[in-house]
């Protein structure tokens, strides 16, 4: 199951002792008693998927049960369904569609996903081009591309586990163009455009999407019903005591209530009786109620579902369909003036083992790195001017007082007339 | 601070100023009062250990050389309005037409000037020139901190024993002087 990744900590908690889950605070408890699905409170032992029945677990006194999630693991030992490798690329991903309605349209889609994708970009970097940016959607790439190309871009996706922020961002990665032609250029990268895939496509892979998630949850409801019912019949005995503890109690509650009502208004005592009665239960059938108590077995007590809300779910960090992939052909850049001393500046700092990411921040074109951006602070902001655009006094001081403060070096780059890079630094001298 | 010659006080130049007009000619005199204004505020204002006046005759400018210290290396100094336009084609021949001692020079503090004759000095290099680095800005800081330091200890030592010889002059001053006072 490479690049698949699970989307709940609880899917590696399966190894988690015991104790942690006896270490919950009540505060957890609360907070899970809010995102309760339960609708009836006597419903004891009603299991969820995210954690076990808390409110029960309280009313009940039923000692702590360890997380639901030990009820799921890894899908593959319990999937022997067929394995449907043609519509997805990544081998052994047990993607499956098992509805007949899902796997008739697959096969006609199969011709229409060529082969050309694999040999057209084997063994070079992928760059999706869309809309006029370039983005890597393959988080091993991204790595590679760092840590062998110095290429840093920049991550812009949203995190799925994290989506209501923007401090931390995720896959995709966006590559400025001069990036992205350097990485063409020096024959590492290949730009491609997905094809978009046809409608009947994009049926059979919702189809199989959603084939997926259900069978996922269906073998979770049977793997956690299987732990729980475990689990339960080790404390079959706690379970039953609790019960009838929790009867009397209530009876004796409803006795009181009874004798204090009887001192009071006649009439709200009345209605209160009535409300009593349901829930009190009469002394007659006291017995027989504690008979079907003793009575109770573990699938009485295990007969619930989770909801599909609850469900675990994967989050893959790659893409797992198969691609039509073309090669983008018509990119003219750089086609500018300003765009072809961009890239020739980016080019040679980045050759002269520097890395580079965009200046914007600081108001330049590009920020030069001694080394890794994460590790270093960057030396040099690099303004890129033609070389006969003539700069105000002012904008040379704005420049020089913006690097000093910054503890940078103002790099001003221009293209002489070989078009060969000229650089001047420009700095503060202390001089006030 | 009023350098050159003005229109209502015309002749009225420091005799610096005049020399180095005579001695060049082509020098407009514009660009020469305001590289004597930078000279004026490298020599009174900074204290810079030399300075001289200098004319480029192929870029028909006015420049100042000079060194801050005595053991600094001596360098140019290139003033410009404030309402110049310089591009970095003027800045690379800057690099091949200035000399400071007798060989071009390899970086050029800027001194730009404001109207109201303020001077701010910024320093252009060509090539790459990495900024300092974190041991050498700890370096200076440090320096400066045991130098304001011991000037600290100075001037308390000062006050220290002034106040000793007073006490031993008239001990009971300071006492009677709050006695009154309340």
């Amino acid at each position: 199951m490479a690049g698949i990744e699970k989307d709940d900590a609880s899917f590696s908690s399966n190894a988690r002792p015991a104790e942690d889950d006896e270490n919950r605070t009540a505060d957890d408890d609360e907070l899970l008693l809010l995102s309760s699905p339960i609708s009836s409170p006597n419903e004891n032992e009603s299991p969820r998927m995210s954690d076990n029945a808390t409110s029960n677990r309280r009313k009940a006194k039923v000692a702590k049960h360890s997380a639901a999630s030990q009820g799921v693991v890894n899908l593959e030992d319990d999937l022997d369904l067929e394995i449907l490798e043609e519509v997805t690329s990544i081998p052994g991903t047990s993607f499956s569609v098992s509805g007949s309605d899902a796997g008739s349209s697959e096969d006609e889609d199969e011709e229409e996903e060529s082969d050309e994708s694999s040999s057209l970009v084997g063994g070079k970097i992928n760059i999706t081009y869309s809309n006029g940016s370039f983005f890597l959607w393959n988080a091993e790439d991204v790595h590679m591309l760092r840590e062998e190309c110095r290429i840093v871009g920049k991550l812009v996706g949203c995190l799925p586990r994290a989506p209501r922020q923007n401090v931390q961002l995720g896959l995709p990665l966006q590559l400025m163009p001069e990036e992205a032609k350097l990485l063409v250029d020096i024959d590492a990268a290949a730009i491609v455009i997905e094809k978009p895939p046809s409608e009947t496509l994009v049926r059979a892979r919702k189809a199989a999407f959603e084939n997926v998630r259900q069978q996922n949850f269906q073998i979770q409801q049977r793997l956690y019903k299987k732990h729980r019912k475990e689990e339960v019949s080790q404390r079959m005995d706690s379970i039953i005591a609790g019960k009838k503890a929790k009867k009397r109690k209530l009876k004796e509650e409803a006795l009181k209530l009874d004798q204090a009502i009887g001192s009071v208004d006649n009439t709200e005592s009345a209605e209160l009786e009535t409300a009593l009665e349901a829930e009190s239960v009469p002394a007659s059938k006291d017995e027989e109620e504690d008979e079907t108590i003793e009575s109770l077995t573990v699938d009485d007590i295990v007969n619930t579902e989770t909801s599909e809300d609850h469900a675990l779910i994967q989050i893959f960090t790659e893409n797992p369909w198969k691609q039509n992939l073309l090669p983008f052909r018509d990119w003219t850049y750089p086609s500018t003036e300003r765009d072809v001393l961009r890239y020739l500046v980016f080019k040679d700092l980045w050759g002269k083992g520097f890395y580079l990411t965009s200046g914007a921040k600081f108001g330049g074109d590009f920020l030069v790195y001694p080394g890794d951006p994460a590790r270093y602070h960057s030396h040099y902001i690099a303004v890129c001017r033609s070389q006969f655009d003539e700069m105000p006094c002012l904008d040379l001081v704005s420049l020089g007082r913006l690097g000093s403060n910054v503890r940078k070096t103002a790099l001003l780059c221009a293209l002489d007339r070989n078009r060969k890079v000229t650089y001047t630094s420009l700095t503060w001298t202390g001089i006030s | 601070m009023a350098c050159g010659g003005t229109e209502d006080m015309p002749g009225v130049r420091h005799p610096l100023l005049e020399d180095f007009l005579q001695q060049n000619p082509g020098c407009d005199e514009e660009s020469a009062e305001r590289a004597f204004l930078v000279y004026q505020d490298l020599t009174e204002v900074r204290g810079w250990w030399f300075t001289e006046l200098a004319f480029s005759d192929a870029l028909e400018r006015p420049y100042v050389t000079g060194q801050k210290s005595r053991r600094l290396p001596r360098q140019a100094v290139l003033p410009v309005s404030v309402e110049e336009r310089i591009s970095l084609h003027d800045v690379q021949t800057f690099f091949c037409k200035i000399y400071a001692s007798g060989a071009l020079v390899k970086s050029l503090t800027l001194a730009v000037n404001d109207l109201d004759s303020t001077v701010v000095y910024y320093k252009l290099t060509s090539g790459l020139s990495p900024p300092d680095p974190p041991d050498v800005t700890v370096q200076r800081k440090q320096d400066k901190d045991v130098q304001f330091d011991r000037k600290r200890r100075h001037v308390a030592a000062c006050v220290r024993q002034f106040m000793e010889q007073n006490s031993a002059a008239f001990p009971t001053s300071t006492k009677s002087l709050t006695e009154e006072e309340l």
